[in-house]
């Protein structure tokens, strides 16, 4: 296979991690050392901790190899600090329930409460502002460009549904 | 958009800011931990730059340490990074999207704080959500709602002002047809009354009678055929005056603003929401409110009769309304839902039809049609449900209405036999029965066109009251340009956290040929777009002949540049017209002028309609060279003096290609040109070279010279060399 073809993969054999004073990670792997390198889930939603890729911090961005699963391949306080970028690098809050939808004038007004606290946010009525992961997992993106996921409308309450409905 | 938050007094003391003034103070709305924070700030001072948290300190630094400030974008939010002098890199707050834009200003006023450069940044970006009520804006730059009026009045006001002669004609034809039908009854009552109850009337009284209802019935209907056309004329004529406005407002608004809505949203808002306004002026202004007047002057006189009566026949109202404004929600939501699965629908087709090849290739016609199949069945589901809905309702609150006539008839009745009430005065109350229940029987109807109205006229003020990014300074200059073009540190994003242009620098002399040169998305067309004027430049001046390019009239800019672009868009019409398109008053003569400069005589000659060969979407079909060398045409015709070339000769053969490029030489006589190239060899007739890389200019001079230099520019050429050695 070409060189460049080949997947590098990274676990804690061949990579040594380390948080930096601002936050920031730097990693050790094939005797280079990368600063403030960034992580990239592969697959956001259906494989958040698999296939992530490690990139460089500048413009370019190069692969510097792929995590298969950082569960499996990183342990401890390295495992942790990656987590704690890709929190970080990733905000979705979570819905656990919805307050109120209120509808005036084309735009939907949303009071819910998420995993991150409560919020309240604008989507415009009309535009597709649900992205359907799958029957039941749902993405609302609002007029600001926050998104929130609803990983299951089975879990809501049936009123909570409704509210819902004429968005799905 | 607000860079400045306040804070009180005691906050600035507590975190030691009492005497300094404060640059910049915005809040960021995350913690490292998943989790949203309020009263976070940060507060960006002369010297400093502080992160709070309540009213302490969470970070500080001072500015002159920063090597850097800048914000970044992450997923759905974002950090500001603070790179220190030695080294280090910090995130010294997070915030979600809300903030992103106001991040990316203060960090570049931080910056240039940090550099010694006191220039206070300002936003002119609009919110989207009102920061202190969460109204969402229209992109307007005022909420509506904070600024004391909920504006739906005044945007009806307007709308309606320009016709209010029309509107009282149509109220007098209303008031006149009310009167009318309440007349009847009257009539009707006398006649029985004291005609026929005691059978005292003769044959004249007859025929008087049956005259007099014949005129009030004609009348009726004069009356009714004048309202409903004034009225469908006057919504056919606001629409239509609407779409016009709508379509000049469109016109003047920036691309960016245009580039930003969905495709068919803008097209949907000249052509739909401008048909509700005429439907609601048709249907409902037509009759609803003048059954209401008649309703209400029906109310009156049966209430004279007998207000007992009165109430009697009203008793199943409530019911009716109780029913109506339960059934509204699942009814409103049906109708959403129908709309949904429509358009779901709808983009399926329109997904499967335009990448029909690929389904068949790859063999996946039985499972789209499947997928259609499913989806078609679903939409038929919600569309029945929503007719049984109608289907039903119609019916059962008929009946329930007309429950109340039965009351009325029967208690009316016992009052006659009682001789307390005469037979025609039943009669007619009963008819004045009829006629109450006309409006309500629509009222769930009218709610619905009313609001739906209301709604389309939010959507067509929304493009009304948006604001015009490129337009005219007060004092305008129109210039004759000579070529003088410079660009000072000028930088631009289309969104302006994402910066696609950075600092450039370039003065082109009269007449020069520049050719631009750079990996795709590196900013080569943005350029261009900024002397096009499309946009605004965010910081910086741009300037021709001297002038600064917002300084100068729009209209004056565009009539002197001459654009070909990779791929031309001809207007439905003639060859002639689209040449034409740019001078209408051209003569034949000066169109073949310029069509033979542009290499294209020969194929029009060919074409079977010579010059008056129908072109466009439907029209004959021209090769991708006979198209650019149209455009070419158009150009010259024009007389240009700035001259913009993107890709003009790419995706030719090399035969179309020797002929674009002959008639581009011809054309580019005497212009500043800016040519845009992927090809570098299309480029050697350029008397300089701009390599941009990473949205700053990298390189420039001519070709020998950046070949010597040995940097991108040589790696390029190089590279083209062997692609095409191998092939």
């Amino acid at each position: 296979m070409e060189k460049e073809l080949e997947i590098i993969f990274l676990n804690s054999k061949n990579t040594e991690v380390e948080k930096t004073g601002g936050g920031f990670l730097n990693i050790k792997t094939g005797g280079v050392k990368y600063e403030n390198v960034q992580l990239v889930r592969t697959f956001p939603f259906s494989g958040e901790d698999q296939y992530i890729s490690v990139r460089t911090a500048d413009e370019e961005a190069r692969e510097i190899g792929m995590i298969e699963d950082l569960a499996r391949d990183f342990q401890g306080n390295a495992r942790a600090y990656m987590q704690e970028q890709l929190e970080i690098r990733y905000f979705t809050p979570v819905i656990k329930k919805i307050n109120s939808i209120r509808e005036e004038g084309g735009s939907s007004y949303f009071d819910v409460e998420t995993d991150a606290g409560r919020s309240r946010f604008v989507i415009r009525t009309n535009e597709n502002a649900f992205i359907k992961l799958s029957e039941t997992r749902v993405i609302i993106e609002d007029l600001e460009g926050n998104r929130y996921e609803i990983p299951d409308l089975n879990k809501l309450t049936a009123r909570e549904r409704k509210k819902l409905d004429i968005f799905l | 958009m607000n860079l400045l938050f306040s804070l009180d007094e005691k906050t600035k003391q507590k975190i030691g800011v009492g005497e300094e003034e404060i640059w910049y103070c915005v809040p960021y709305d995350l913690s490292e931990k998943h989790a949203y924070v309020r009263d976070g700030y940060v507060v960006v001072t002369r010297t400093r730059l502080l992160v709070t948290e309540k009213d302490r300190v969470v970070y500080e630094t001072l500015l002159s340490q920063c090597e850097d400030i800048y914000s970044r974008t992450l997923i759905n939010n974002g950090i500001l990074v603070i790179e220190k002098k030695d080294g280090t890199k910090v995130r010294a707050a997070r915030f979600s999207m809300k903030h992103l834009v106001r991040f990316s200003y203060v960090g570049r006023g931080a910056a240039m704080l940090a550099k010694g450069v006191y220039h206070k940044v300002e936003s002119m970006e609009n919110e989207k959500v009102c920061p202190v009520c969460g109204y969402a804006l229209p992109g307007i730059s005022v909420c509506p709602r904070c600024s004391g009026k909920k504006d739906s009045g005044r945007k009806i006001r307007e709308m309606c002002q320009p016709y209010l002669l029309r509107f009282l004609l149509i109220g007098v034809l209303m008031l006149a047809s009310s009167g009318v039908q309440i007349i009847i009854p009257k009539v009707q009552q006398q006649f029985i009354d004291t005609a026929l109850v005691d059978r005292s009337g003769g044959m004249a009284d007859i025929l008087r009678f049956v005259s007099v209802m014949l005129l009030l019935t004609a009348a009726t209907i004069v009356l009714t055929v004048f309202r409903s056309w004034y009225s469908t004329l006057l919504g056919a004529r606001m629409s239509k005056d609407l779409r016009g406005k709508l379509f000049a407002k469109l016109q003047r608004l920036s691309l960016s603003y245009i580039q930003e809505q969905k495709p068919g949203e803008l097209m949907n808002r000249v052509m739909n929401d401008t048909v509700q306004i005429r439907q609601f002026m048709e249907t409902v202004f037509a009759n609803a409110v003048s059954e209401f007047v008649t309703m209400g002057v029906a109310a009156v006189i049966m209430c004279t009769i007998s207000w007992k009566l009165l109430l009697l026949s009203i008793a199943f109202v409530p019911v009716v309304i109780w029913g109506s404004v339960v059934i509204r929600g699942p009814v409103m939501r049906g109708f959403r839902r129908a709309r949904k699965r429509k358009d779901r629908l709808e983009s399926q087709l329109q997904d499967v039809l335009s990448g029909m090849s690929i389904v068949k290739s790859y063999g996946k016609e039985k499972e789209e049609a499947r997928n259609f199949r499913r989806l078609a069945q679903e939409q038929t589901m919600v569309e029945m449900r929503n007719e049984l809905y109608f289907a039903v309702r119609m019916p059962v609150f008929s009946f329930m209405l007309g429950m109340g006539v039965y009351l009325a008839t029967y208690f009316g009745g016992l009052n006659v036999l009682e001789g307390s009430l005469s037979p025609g005065v039943l009669m007619q109350f009963v008819s004045y029965t009829t006629m109450l229940y006309e409006p309500l029987r629509r009222i769930t109807m009218i709610a619905r066109q009313f609001t739906q109205t209301i709604t389309s006229m939010e959507r067509i003020y929304d493009i009304l009251d948006a604001r015009e990014e490129i337009v005219n300074a007060r004092n305008a200059k129109k210039i004759q340009i000579q070529g003088n073009i410079e660009f000072k540190n000028v930088t631009f994003g289309y969104r302006s956290y994402e910066p696609v242009l950075n600092h450039i620098d370039l003065s082109v002399r009269p007449g020069e040929m520049i050719g631009l040169v750079g990996a795709s998305g590196s900013g080569k067309t943005t350029l261009i777009n900024l002397l096009m004027r499309l946009y605004q430049v965010d910081d910086g001046v741009l300037s021709i002949d001297g002038v600064n390019i917002n300084d100068l009239d729009v209209e004056c800019l565009h009539s002197q540049i001459g654009v070909v672009l990779q791929e031309t868009f001809l207007f439905n019409g003639t060859i002639l017209e689209n040449i034409r398109y740019a001078c209408p008053e051209a003569s034949f003569r000066e169109v073949i002028e310029a069509a033979k400069a542009a290499n294209a005589h020969d194929f029009i000659c060919r074409a079977p309609a010579g010059y008056e060969t129908y072109v466009g979407e439907k029209g004959y079909m021209l090769s991708g060279g006979e198209r650019q060398r149209i455009a070419i045409a158009r150009a010259i015709l024009n007389k240009p003096r700035l001259l913009i070339l993107d890709e003009a000769t790419s995706n030719l053969d090399t035969e179309s290609e020797y002929l674009v490029q002959t008639a581009l030489d011809r054309l580019r006589r005497g212009c500043t040109t800016f040519a845009i190239a992927h090809r570098l060899s299309t480029l050697k007739n350029a008397d300089r070279l701009v390599v941009i890389d990473h949205h700053r200019i990298a390189e420039i001079g001519s070709h020998e010279q950046l070949l010597e230099q040995k940097g991108i520019y040589y790696g390029l050429v190089t590279a083209q060399l062997e692609m095409s050695r191998v092939s």
